[in-house]
């Protein structure tokens, strides 16, 4: 039997005894789609999608809604008005490449706070509906939770069918109804939809506060729960647990906080209003549904800030000048915007994670990463460079015009996706490896990212062929814990990542990988440190793109792999690694727009109108797209 | 009776009613029936849509904004035709009095104006008044978009009354077959030669370790010790053109669905390198069956009747309701 084979079967019994999995229950362990794969595939998906339904979406009257979003996510071609006297789509937009699964995260405002029926005090708690409501909450539930379908099945409608011409289907059922029908359940297995939305807290002026509410399946609180006027996320994870985790159904969710970078240092906190710091209990209440988190995003990167605890200066990527939303829309006007602060990025927050999990004895920042698009146009995945439309934008023009103006603030971007490892594209696959933080993220590009850490990782890992197979078996993956070092006094943790470039389409080739880096943060007696480690690759390659044309130049690695041991492992010192996939320079969105306007800036008449921000110093015309991995935890026994 | 007693039942009566499903059903009817009396119906008087050279421009200036261009000529006709539309589907809306009792527009004004009016005592009737008085329930965006969304639900629900029957959604299966077809698969084993390693020789290594493999006639399950480390597996099960597009690929995907079966084939190319093919089974495209695409066909039935209903619905609230422009000059869409 091979080695392969017997990982293979070590890994079918780990999934099978994994206490972690315990929670589930095991239904759909017997494989059922036709490319089922034990040591996980890489999916590739969205799980920040806004649609007609989010307010803040296009206000020109878009029709996306969340149905559309996920055939745009399966491939299919999505609409954008304006529509003409035949209801046809003046333009339309299709991904070059599908998404295996996605999640519409609408903001609850238009689902409507049915919850305030059922808390006294609260805005419309006397209104005629909600008195309907609580005393035959079964009655009101179909008149407003209403199905037409299901009522027809109980003679419900009455002769003429009145009653079910009334405002059939509220929002937050066809959401449900749109995730369920777009979720593909043969064997074929091609594309998962998550139901969601996004429970959008803010505190104080413009500190954003937001996160992503992913359900595992259908079976969701009866709407979901809103943010109510007052920041408080205790509650908010109380409910959730109340009316999802603990009522016996079979509800599960994540919690997926995003734009730490626009919170104005609010986002994780550590210590309340009043001074005091977090109790153990409340560093323990955010665990139970907050695993992910959304590293980068249309508005920005928060991975971590030049001079803001790190030196690195790969963390100049996509970076916002403000610290919050008000900064950002009204600092200008006032001349006062606020600087970004340490505790917005999250390689400081993992740093703090360790802090309190040395005094707390709980890690409440042990969170896995992903990246998603944001998009408010309903089509999730559209995160290239390449022919960004725009994020309230409908398409380029239909007719051959020149640009007339950049189609989205310069600082912001078209934003990345989100990857998970499971065995298959099942709700259920995927919604594991989420909780057991299997994932990584990525800016945009498709590049596969497979990442271990363990005591007994084979030093020739990457020549041995069967990467994965020794991985899972003599490691942790990505977003796993190290455990217990052995007994030996020099044991260090060894650490393996391959990675391959994406792979290219047909429309839009292959950039070659330029390095591959592991960040390491620890305690180091109650000082919080962090270094950048290289591992493959080469970062004085040379690598360019000319910024005339954007023709790139220089050589790459399609494809790199490396094994790295922690030179100076301290096992008295709380730990993290985590990995850093770099590709080599390429245009940014914002340089191929002001070129293709014929933009020159050491030409100032070609600077044209809409186009002057692509001559500021601020603008950065080219970047490197990475990928960023979940990290994988070290702590020390307890004494 | 009145409704508050509907709502609240008195004495003996309110056992009865907790357990009487069939009750629940007639008061739900009436219940209904008499807010709609209430509240206004349809058939109310179609108010006039007046539209000002403001909103014109503006509809322009966000289109702009978010596309970075002006609109053309079509796509601003257009755009005003929509937003008339939606100025028609609101005053409809407002006809059958959803700003004064639909529950989410309600909530809305009443957070909005807790908020703003800090009298802690006012109750929600007042406030609700208050702000229909400051025509709040008129200028809010999220006010707008539900009575809109409300209108448009109610003038398709007919579309949903009725469960589509089998022969329906198989004759709708069969028109758009293309959509809803199985994909083909193949599974196969390849070695894989890398770029990376071999640069300039990938070509003649590839053809030496194609004729060797031949020569040799070695099997795809003994490959894994060949070729240079790859992190994807050397045996890729049944896979569609998009997957093995994902994993490697257009060049790989398509040479993988022409290579011969059970024999070494290549190379193919991908960005990393050349792969040599052991094709092991195909599985043809087929279309697709209703089992198995159930909920996507039925759902996609519903979407296109729902646009049909309402387009004719519009079309017709077009023809009756008047428009009034601010200004002659500004230019409007031909279609009425």
């Amino acid at each position: 039997m091979s080695i392969r084979h017997l990982a293979a079967c070590l890994l079918g019994a780990v999934l099978l005894l994994d206490p972690s999995s315990g929670a589930f229950a095991e239904t759909e362990l017997q494989p059922r789609c036709k490319d089922q794969n034990p040591l996980r595939s890489p999916f590739f998906g969205d799980l920040h999608v806004h649609t007609q339904f989010s307010l803040d979406a296009s206000t020109q009257g878009t029709r996306n809604r969340p149905a559309d979003a996920y055939r745009f996510a399966r491939g299919e071609e999505l609409g954008l008005q304006p529509y003409d006297e035949q209801d046809r789509p003046l333009r339309t937009a299709r991904l070059a490449r599908p998404l295996d699964f996605a999640a519409v995260t609408d903001h609850a405002e238009l689902i409507g706070e049915w919850n305030t029926c059922n808390t006294p005090g609260l805005p419309g708690h006397n209104s005629i509906v909600c008195r309907v409501y609580r005393r035959w909450p079964r009655v009101a539930f179909f008149w407003m939770n209403f199905q037409a379908a299901r009522a027809v099945r109980h003679g419900f409608c009455g002769a003429d069918g009145v009653h079910c011409r009334e405002a059939a289907r509220a929002p937050w059922e066809e959401i449900r109804v749109a995730a369920d029908e777009a979720t593909d359940r043969s064997s074929d297995c091609s594309f998962t939809a998550f139901q969601a939305y996004e429970w959008t807290g803010a505190a104080g002026a413009g500190n954003n506060f937001h996160r992503n509410v992913i359900f595992k399946n259908s079976t969701v609180p009866e709407l979901p729960i809103h943010f109510i006027d007052e920041p408080d996320l205790y509650k908010f994870w109380k409910l959730l647990r109340e009316e999802c985790k603990e009522n016996g159904s079979g509800c599960d969710a994540v919690v997926i906080p995003h734009n730490s970078n626009l919170s104005g240092g609010l986002m994780f906190q550590t210590i309340h209003e009043d001074g005091t710091p977090i109790s153990f209990e409340e560093a323990k209440a955010r665990t139970e549904f907050e695993v992910l988190v959304e590293i980068m995003q249309h508005k920005g990167d928060s991975e971590c800030h030049i001079g803001l605890g790190s030196t690195d200066e790969l963390c100049g990527f996509e970076k916002l000048a403000m610290s919050n939303f008000s900064g950002r829309y009204s600092g200008r006007l006032f001349g006062d915007i606020e600087a970004p602060k340490a505790n917005q990025f999250l390689r400081n927050t993992f740093k703090e994670g360790l802090r309190l999990e040395s005094t707390l004895g709980v890690n409440p920042f042990k969170f896995g990463i992903i990246a998603s698009t944001d998009t408010h146009l309903g089509t999730p995945g559209l995160a290239s460079e390449d022919n960004y439309p725009g994020h309230g934008g409908a398409g380029n023009p239909a007719a051959d015009s020149l640009p007339v103006g950049l189609p989205d603030a310069i600082d912001f971007n078209p934003g990345g996706l989100a990857v998970l490892w499971a065995e298959e594209n099942t709700r259920e696959s995927l919604f594991r490896a989420m909780r057991r933080r299997e994932a990584y993220g990525t800016s945009g590009p498709r590049m596969t990212i497979r990442f271990f850490g363990g005591w007994d990782l084979p030093p020739s890992i990457c020549e041995d062929g069967g990467f994965a197979a020794a991985g899972y078996a003599t490691g942790v993956p990505m977003g796993g814990d190290l455990g217990t070092p052995p007994r030996d006094a020099t044991a260090a943790p060894v650490f393996a990542i391959s990675a391959l470039a994406d792979p290219g389409a047909a429309d839009s080739p292959s950039t070659p990988l330029q390095r591959v880096q592991i960040i390491k943060g620890w305690t180091d007696d109650g000082e919080l440190k962090e270094q950048v480690f290289e591992v493959a690759g080469d970062p004085r390659n040379g690598a360019s793109v000319d910024l005339a044309t954007c023709e790139t130049s220089g050589s790459g690695f399609t494809s790199l792999c490396g094994t790295w041991t922690d030179p100076e492992f301290d096992p008295t010192q709380h730990a993290f690694y985590y990995a850093r996939v770099i590709e080599n320079p390429t245009c940014r969105w914002s340089q191929r727009t002001c070129l293709a306007a014929n933009v020159r800036c050491e030409d100032p008449s070609t600077v044209t109108e809409g186009f002057e921000a692509c001559c500021t110093q601020e603008h950065e015309p080219s970047i490197q797209e990475r990928g960023w991995t979940s990290p994988i935890w070290y702590s020390p026994a307890a004494p | 009776m009145d409704l508050t007693d509907l709502v609240q039942p008195r004495g003996a009566m309110r056992a009865a009613l907790a357990h009487s499903s069939l009750l629940h059903f007639l008061l739900l009817g009436a219940l209904l029936f008499g807010l709609r009396i209430a509240a206004g119906t349809s058939g109310a008087q179609d108010r006039a849509v007046y539209v000002s050279t403001a909103e014109i421009l503006r509809l322009e200036q966000e289109w702009t904004r978010a596309s970075g261009r002006p609109p053309t000529e079509r796509e601003a006709a257009l755009l005003l035709q929509q937003h008339i539309d939606e100025k028609i589907l609101l005053e409809q809306a407002f006809a059958r009095g959803w700003n004064r009792t639909d529950p989410i527009v309600r909530q809305r004004l009443l957070r909005n104006l807790r908020f703003v009016d800090a009298r802690p005592d006012a109750t929600d009737e007042a406030l609700l008044q208050e702000a229909r008085d400051l025509g709040l329930d008129r200028s809010d965006l999220v006010v707008q978009r539900r009575l809109i969304d409300r209108m448009r639900r109610t003038l398709a629900a007919q579309v949903y009354a009725e469960e589509p029957g089998e022969e329906l959604l198989e004759s709708y299966l069969h028109e758009n077959a293309e959509r809803f077809r199985n994909p083909a698969r193949v599974s196969l084993s390849h070695v894989f030669l890398s770029r990376d390693l071999r640069g300039e020789r990938l070509a003649e290594d590839a053809e030496a370790l194609l004729n060797r493999l031949r020569e040799e006639a070695i099997q795809p399950e003994k490959v894994t010790a060949l070729g240079d480390p790859f992190l994807i597996a050397a045996q890729l099960p049944l896979s569609t053109r998009t997957r093995l597009r994902a994993q490697l690929g257009p060049d790989f995907a398509e040479a993988a669905f022409v290579a011969p079966r059970a024999q070494w084939s290549g190379p193919a190319d991908s960005a990393y390198g050349a792969h040599l093919l052991w094709i092991h089974d195909r599985e043809e495209s087929k279309p697709g069956a209703l089992s198995d695409h159930r909920d996507r066909v039925r759902a996609a039935y519903l979407a296109e009747q729902e646009r049909i209903v309402l387009g004719h619905a519009m079309k017709e609230m077009r023809a009756r309701v008047e428009v009034q422009f601010e200004s002659e000059e500004v230019p409007r869409s031909n279609e009425k």
